[in-house]
């Protein structure tokens, strides 16, 4: 019984100083500049940004908002490299997937700023890690362009190129207020706005980020109203709407499988081939770039896109 | 002078609505070997659950020397009535430690095996030859060896009263009589209070005090070992005769078929 | 004498084992630290260095979670297998992981997000889990089997539950979905201050109910008969188990498996007598769950993965390993 009691107390010993070295504070950054920036974050934080110099983005779409924002990045995720084939400089490091952030390597890099998403749960778990580290973490959530945007402002102040705001943001908000305006229909069109991926195919409704667009052109999704079509593929319901265009969005790692799902379960269906938008070609396949991914500044030629599909060039 | 040390008194049992022993009343003697006979299901095993609180009575009143069992505390009981019964969970541990937990009901639940406790534990491994077993597992043992321990167990338990519950089925003959030698020494030389359960009449007949016998719940019979009522009651149930056999001025029972 | 000889060396083995352990997952990582600057950096480092930071807000609280987490899960399930007398038992079987699911996920839905609220809720969530457990088979005299099927009903409940909110609530699933996968990914230090109080007490209990346990193992019947009051002792064990297994997934989240591999493996190795497996369980499932983590971590630099997998990975052809072997047994 003596040994075991030697035991516990030289494991409880070193618990004790384990937390006790836990709870020294990691202290403040040395160098301070004098003003700085406080904005509010998507999680509701205040997040207070002095230097800008090391920046480290979790995200490929943010790595580009801080990119365009004038910025340069310490660190990004593998998916800015991969995804976005963004012009990045020898310096940048991989700090891991953008749903398997490794926070060492980022806290290793020193930075000023994070930014992450706050629609992404291994992201919202860094929150505590990085407060505790005494690294600035800022949250976002772009699913909008008016999203973007809001990010970009806040970007460019931080940088302090307003006038990158103006060419990346509010000009690409004006052109794409011009595209909405020409875009007036007599008759609203019915869309169908399909997600494909390996296992299967379900409909987005106006909410999301290309059913948004659809929305702003004037179309009326169909899984607005019939719900479950979020959840499961229901040809019936499909063919009962019967809408005048199928927008498709391939997802996934590979877009191979995705559309090997799409052309062996769906369009071998009679019904499907029935269908007025499959007849009339107007069953599109939409490029993973524009509207799978944020197209951040170039969000108008999305917009242009759609809008010349709907109602031509012109 | 009869001393009673176990009584039940109008004891009714019933499992699944079903009674099996009805309005029973039956002592057992102090520092006497009673011994309990019967068919299969008459409901020997019953009135020994029901005689150490295994199980609880229905109706009626278990006493202990004129307490009442059922208000006892659970310790209390054990420090005076230890139980060995027919159990098929061998556990994993060593004869040593296996025998040293007898005398739970001494300790308080937090504390450490005193001198007494490790004295009364060598005592019991002596009592029933179990010394050499000390360090092995009980699941090493062969089936004679396994129930010595068991019977050292219970006598580190060190209580007045032991109740052993069919001690020598499945044992070989040889072994069989080693542990009832045992038991018989045990009640003459600590006088000990012995309840039995056995299935051998043989066994039954040479080595108790008193003979009960149980048919259907009811006890049918209940006198002296030797008593020939007794004799022609076992004879009735079990179709068998008995004879009494003089070796060296001391007489044998033995049961046949004629 | 033999087995408890073996017993003591497996004891001071994992002791050293786990302070080798300990080192090892605080060194390694991503960037490989030498344990003379490990020292240096612990005792005189400075805030600005990335490497201090790294160790106090990564390794330090990592570490620390693991070894909690592996020693109280380890405990538990030991407890566990003694009083349901099922050498396959884990602390699962009681609720604990269904519990703690179930009001992480209601509090991510319902509740503001402070970071010290999901914690809470995953160890009130087991243990009420629990405790439902233990009062629906009270009534039933609290038969082994009965236990086993309450369990497993009331974790059909809750997960049925959990999915529920995660349909209608798919927000709650961001804020919870850490937690349900299992990993001491983002651990800080002050998740771990009231857990660790309730595993030191829990550890505590346990070592004192070592000899009550061994009663219990001669079987129900034995101990009545020796005076021990058997359904309070179940409970009464069985509660000190919810208590550490709650408290260490409200931090590490759902991971299983080492409730049920380590105290197995330390008893075939050592026996069953209590007051020698509950520590050598203490200490080997510490062990295990930093060794994991630090293979988590640094297999795939700098990729990490889910701690949860690579215990089921290990555990998984083991698992089987022990019911080919215990089929053999009986």
């Amino acid at each position: 019984m003596k040994k075991k009691s030697m035991v516990y107390a030289v494991m409880l010993f070193m618990i004790v100083n384990m937390l006790a070295g836990c709870g020294k504070k990691t202290g403040e950054p040395a160098a301070v500049m004098p003003e700085g920036y406080c904005f509010t974050d998507a999680l509701g934080q205040e997040v207070t940004v002095r230097k800008t110099e090391r920046v480290v983005a979790l995200m490929g779409s943010f790595a580009e908002v801080w990119l365009s924002a004038g910025g340069s990045l310490a660190g990004v995720t593998d998916d800015a490299f991969d995804e976005r084939g963004l012009e990045l400089s020898e310096e940048t490091v991989s700090v891991g997937k953008y749903n398997n952030p490794n926070v060492e390597k980022i806290i290793a890099l020193n930075p000023d700023l994070v930014l992450l998403s706050s629609e992404t749960k291994e992201h919202a778990a860094l929150k505590e890690v990085l407060k505790q580290a005494g690294i600035s973490a800022a949250y976002f959530k772009v699913t909008y362009f008016d999203d973007y945007l809001s990010m970009l402002k806040t970007c460019t102040v931080i940088t302090g190129r307003e006038e990158l705001y103006e060419k990346n943001g509010l000009a690409v908000k004006t052109k794409i207020e011009e595209i909405l305006d020409r875009a007036k229909a007599e008759e609203p069109p019915s869309v169908l706005l399909l997600i494909t991926y390996s296992g299967g195919a379900v409909a987005q409704n106006s909410k999301t980020m290309t059913g948004n667009m659809l929305n702003d052109l004037g179309c009326k999704n169909i899984a607005d109203e019939n719900q479950s079509l979020l959840k499961e593929f229901n040809m019936e319901s499909i063919v009962k709407e019967d809408p005048d265009y199928i927008f498709v969005i391939p997802m996934g790692n590979d877009d191979t499988l995705a559309m090997k799902n799409l052309k062996e379960s769906i369009e071998k269906n009679p019904a499907w081939n029935g269908l007025t938008a499959v007849k009339n070609n107007r069953y599109i396949l939409l490029p993973k770039e524009k509207f799978l991914y944020k197209p951040n500044e170039k969000w108008a030629e999305s917009y242009q896109y759609l809008s010349e599909i709907l109602y031509g060039k012109k | 002078m009869m001393e009673i040390m176990i009584r039940l008194e109008d004891v009714t049992y019933s499992y699944n609505r079903q009674p099996l022993i009805h309005g029973m009343d039956l002592t057992f003697e102090k520092g006497k070997i009673t011994t309990i006979v019967g068919p299969n299901g008459c409901g020997k095993s019953t009135v020994i659950k029901l005689s150490s609180r295994l199980l609880h009575p229905d109706k009626g009143k278990v006493f202990l020397e004129n307490k009442e069992i059922g208000v006892m505390k659970r310790k209390e009981f054990a420090r005076s009535v230890s139980v060995l019964l027919q159990s098929s969970h061998i556990p994993d541990m060593a004869v040593e430690d296996a025998v040293m937990s007898g005398r739970y009901p001494h300790q308080t639940p937090i504390s450490f095996s005193s001198a007494e406790d490790k004295r009364l534990t060598e005592y019991a491994m002596e009592m029933t030859y179990c010394q050499s077993l000390r360090s092995k597992n009980m699941r090493q043992l062969s089936g004679g060896e396994r129930q010595r321990v068991f019977l050292a167990m219970v006598l580190a338990q060190d209580t007045p009263v032991m109740i052993l519950d069919e001690p020598t089925t499945y044992l070989d003959i040889n072994v069989s009589y080693e542990i009832m030698e045992l038991i018989n020494s045990l009640n003459r030389k600590l006088g000990k209070t012995i309840v039995l359960v056995l299935h051998d009449l043989n066994l039954a007949l040479n080595y108790s005090d008193r003979l009960a016998v149980m048919e259907n719940g009811k006890v049918v019979a209940y006198e002296e070992a030797s008593d020939h009522r007794v004799h022609r009651c076992i004879s009735d149930i079990f179709k068998v005769d008995i004879r009494r056999l003089t070796e060296k001025g001391k007489s044998y029972y033995y049961s046949f078929k004629l | 004498m033999e087995r408890n000889n073996k017993a003591r060396l497996l004891i001071l083995l994992s002791t050293v084992g786990l302070a080798v352990s300990v080192l090892m997952g605080l060194c390694l990582g991503t960037s490989n630290i030498r344990p003379t600057v490990l020292v240096a950096t612990l005792f005189a480092g400075e805030p600005d260095d990335f490497l201090y930071r790294i160790l106090l807000t990564v390794r330090l609280p990592r570490v620390t979670a693991a070894l909690l987490s592996g020693s109280a899960l380890a405990v538990s399930g030991a407890i566990i297998q003694s009083v349901l007398n099922n050498p396959l038992a884990s602390p699962n079987i009681i609720g604990v992981n269904a519990g703690a699911g179930l009001f992480v996920l209601l509090a991510s839905a319902f509740l503001p997000t402070d970071p010290l609220l999901l914690p809470l809720s995953a160890f009130s969530g087991a243990l009420l889990a629990c405790m439902l457990v233990l009062a629906i088979t009270m009534t039933g005299r609290l038969s082994r089997v009965l236990l086993v099927l309450t369990g497993f009903a009331v974790n059909s409940i809750f997960s049925a539950g959990m999915n529920t909110i995660m349909i209608l609530y798919p927000d709650a699933y961001v804020g919870a979905g850490n937690f349900l996968v299992g990993g001491l990914s983002s651990v800080t230090s002050n998740v771990l201050v009231y857990p660790s109080v309730f595993i030191a007490a829990g550890f505590i209990l346990a070592l004192l109910c070592s000899k009550g346990l061994n009663i219990l193992n001669l079987g129900a019947d034995s101990a009545k008969t020796l005076g021990m009051n058997v359904n309070a002792c179940r409970c009464a064990y069985l509660a000190i188990a919810a208590i550490l297994a709650g408290a260490a997934v409200s931090f590490a989240g759902m991971i299983g498996f080492v409730g049920l591999l380590v105290p197995h493996g330390v008893k075939l190795m050592i026996g069953q007598d209590n007051r020698y497996v509950i520590p050598a369980s203490a200490l080997t499932g510490g062990i295990f769950v930093i060794l994991c983590d630090l293979l988590a971590r640094t297999l795939f630099l700098p990729y990490e993965l889910p701690v949860g997998i690579l215990m089921s990975l290990m555990g998984g052809p083991f698992f089987l390993y022990l019911i080919l072997k215990n089929r053999r047994k009986e």
